[in-house]
């Protein structure tokens, strides 16, 4: 539970952070985070899953891809989340809403399914959704790459909720789909920032009809 | 065997990539392609039985399969004179095994997607679909490409995501917690015991996450983006392959969902994405003056309407299927000979291509053809698809849709018919006249006019072993 509720925290964070560092270090937590629920709620599963999910959790999503966004960012020198100021109070109003949302959601469906964890399924919705802000409300290329990470982690959290246990070769697929996106994405932003002159959105809007 | 093909598959794309010179590609090509043309032998002979615990050779699957392998041959043929044009003497050998081992790898991964039958394979196969053409549409290393790149990958991991969550909820929709319940056929088995809450949010988010490969509403953009800089042969895939892929993968959940209660609700979504594609594509064409994104966008339309067909039940589902079919033909021949248009004019731009009959008779003849297959018209085969359709729009009394559909299509028809016109006969033609009037290569035009005659063959004389196909894959 209280590993639940500091992830949810930190996705109120990252919610209303302006700095990317901030983005980063929440994201090293979020990996922390995860792999002592994975701990606690996977402790049954075969041993080599549970393994291969403690190494994703702990090596790959705290360590190796925060370590590679910190130096796609220092290389492009990226400090902000955004080339425009978003105000502190929208984004706050937009994490509120997106935690009521939820919530409610979670507790609604709990009572249509016991088949689900509803703290679980909440932060792991919650998550998501918060993701999907950070690309929608920013527009540098990196902060929707670190959205992109946010979403994946909540959809960690709804594998959790479930209880479903996914075939190695699906973990193993899923590893390798946030490994080679954020590694691929990241040169991408790299040779963006050489072409383009900078790295926010804007700068992609060559093609069009 | 398609564990065996993927192994062959993947040491072929290594052979290429690790290489790195000409006699390696052509040799992993002609190696491939064998394979695959065996595993077609092979899934025709043991049609109807399983491949290990995650394959199995069903009507659906080797009717996509067939369709890929046949256009295969081409595109890895114009792939090799594409290579050959833009490099001169293969000078860029790295660029060039890349690409070739990357064509490799997404033909193959596509293949196994027809087969698949388990959800978590699928996902996979999809997945790494999306990595492979990543590889191909950043080929030519421009500032278009690399953006075109950073969209199809990061839209393409939002829907795998998407897709992902999908498959967590069809677990919940299916009272059990083991990797065993993603079986396809196990879906199918107990499609009416599934929790009908659980399962309308599973459909959703995977006819959602696969728009993307699909190429229809919401994610259409980022394929037709990647159109518009990809090479020629990687558009064909695109537009075919990869979209029917999408297609099986919603139809293979779409047969179960048809079991349950929210029956006519899940129609009613693919009502509503097909719709609202076709829509797009009509007013989408008016804006773009690109012949890629043009036919890009008439490739929404299609699939679009593949998924009206979806919507009318069983019934439809035949319509669908051939449909399909047919497109990836048309499309395909239209595609290939947009490599001709490239290699005369080096940008895609219909006013600019003006006077095209006068630099390249015979492949203005090909472009004539393919217009006519794409839009439907007669000798088409599309036409007997879409009166299917219509005919049955009209029997199930759907009157709204069917003059919606047919008014939407008639402005992609008449716009569409407007650029391709402007291209053969525009009235450029006399400042185009500087444009030499190549030599095209004989074998390129004899595949295209194959392909597009094969479309119209069996639109309207369908062999028999293909309706036996075509009705199987439609009950299973």
């Amino acid at each position: 539970m209280l590993l639940l509720l500091a992830f949810g925290l930190t996705l109120v964070y990252m919610g209303i952070a302006d700095r990317v560092r901030r983005l980063i270090d929440m994201l090293i937590l979020q990996g922390v985070l995860l792999f002592g629920m994975a701990i606690v709620q996977l402790h049954h599963i075969e041993v080599l899953n549970l393994v291969f999910i403690l190494l994703e959790t702990l090596v790959v999503k705290a360590v190796v891809l925060p370590l590679f966004l910190l130096r796609v960012k220092k290389k492009n020198e990226i400090s902000r989340v955004s080339t425009t100021a978003v105000s502190g109070f929208s984004k706050g109003l937009w994490m509120a809403v997106i935690i009521a949302f939820s919530f409610t959601a979670g507790h609604l469906l709990h009572e249509s399914s016991d088949a689900i964890q509803a703290k679980y399924f909440s932060v792991g919705i919650a998550a998501i959704l918060t993701g999907i802000m950070l690309i929608v409300k920013h527009d540098k290329v990196l902060t929707h790459l670190m959205g992109y990470l946010v979403l994946e982690n909540g959809i960690f959290l709804l594998t959790l909720a479930v209880g479903g246990e996914m075939p190695i070769i699906v973990n193993g697929a899923i590893l390798l789909d946030i490994v080679l996106a954020v590694l691929v994405l990241g040169l991408i932003i790299n040779r963006l920032s050489t072409n383009f002159g900078g790295t926010a959105l804007s700068h992609l809007s060559e093609l069009k009809d | 065997m398609i564990a065996l093909y993927l192994f062959i598959a993947l040491c072929c794309s290594a052979l290429a990539f690790g290489v790195k010179q000409r006699w390696a590609s052509v040799l992993a090509v002609l190696a491939f392609l064998s394979t695959q043309l065996g595993l077609n032998y092979y899934a025709w002979e043991h049609l109807n039985q399983n491949d290990s615990i995650y394959f199995s050779f069903d009507a659906l699957g080797f009717i996509f399969t067939s369709v890929l392998s046949i256009i295969s041959l081409p595109v890895f043929y114009n792939s090799y004179r594409m290579l050959e044009h833009q490099t001169g003497e293969w000078p860029d050998k790295r660029k060039a095994s890349l690409y070739t081992a990357a064509l490799i790898v997404l033909v193959a991964v596509l293949t196994s997607v027809y087969f698949a039958d388990n959800y978590g394979i699928l996902w996979v196969l999809i997945e790494v679909s999306t990595i492979a053409l990543a590889a191909l549409i950043y080929f030519y290393r421009t500032k278009l490409a690399l953006e075109a790149t950073w969209k199809y990958i990061f839209l393409s991991s939002i829907g795998i995501s998407l897709v992902l969550i999908s498959l967590l909820f069809l677990n919940v929709a299916m009272h059990r917690d083991s990797g065993a319940s993603l079986h396809i056929s196990a879906v199918l088995q107990n499609a009416k015991n599934l929790d009908p809450l659980w399962l309308k949010v599973a459909f959703a988010l995977m006819v959602t996450g696969l728009s993307t490969k699909m190429g229809v509403f919401p994610f259409h953009t980022v394929g037709i983006d990647a159109t518009m800089v990809a090479p020629h042969p990687v558009n064909v895939l695109m537009s075919t392959a990869l979209k029917n892929a999408g297609f099986v993968a919603v139809f293979r959940l779409y047969q179960a969902v048809m079991q349950t209660s929210i029956a006519d609700w899940a129609s009613h979504v693919l009502l509503l994405v097909g719709l609202i594609s076709i829509a797009l594509a009509a007013t989408q064409t008016q804006r773009t003056q690109n012949l890629n994104r043009m036919l890009g966008y008439s490739g929404l339309e299609h699939v679009g309407l593949a998924l009206v067909a979806l919507s009318l039940g069983p019934i439809g589902f035949y319509a669908a299927v051939f449909h399909l079919v047919l497109h990836s033909f048309a499309k395909a021949g239209l595609f290939l000979q947009m490599g001709q248009v490239n290699q005369i004019y080096d940008h895609h731009f219909p006013e600019k291509n003006a006077a095209y009959f006068h630099s390249n008779p015979i492949g203005s003849l090909v472009v004539l053809l393919g217009y006519i297959g794409i839009m439907a018209l007669p000798p088409s085969g599309l036409f007997s698809t879409e009166l299917m359709i219509f005919s049955q729009l009209a029997a199930q009394k759907q009157w709204w849709v069917l003059v919606l559909v047919l008014f939407l299509m008639t402005i992609v028809l008449l716009t569409l018919g407007r650029q391709v016109m402007n291209m053969l006969y525009g009235i450029k033609a006399q400042i185009k006249t500087d444009v030499a009037v190549v030599k095209v290569d004989a074998l390129e035009i004899i595949a295209q006019v194959t392909i597009l005659g094969l479309m119209i063959y069996i639109g309207f004389n369908p062999p028999i072993f293909l309706v036996d196909l075509l009705n199987q894959a439609c009950v299973r």
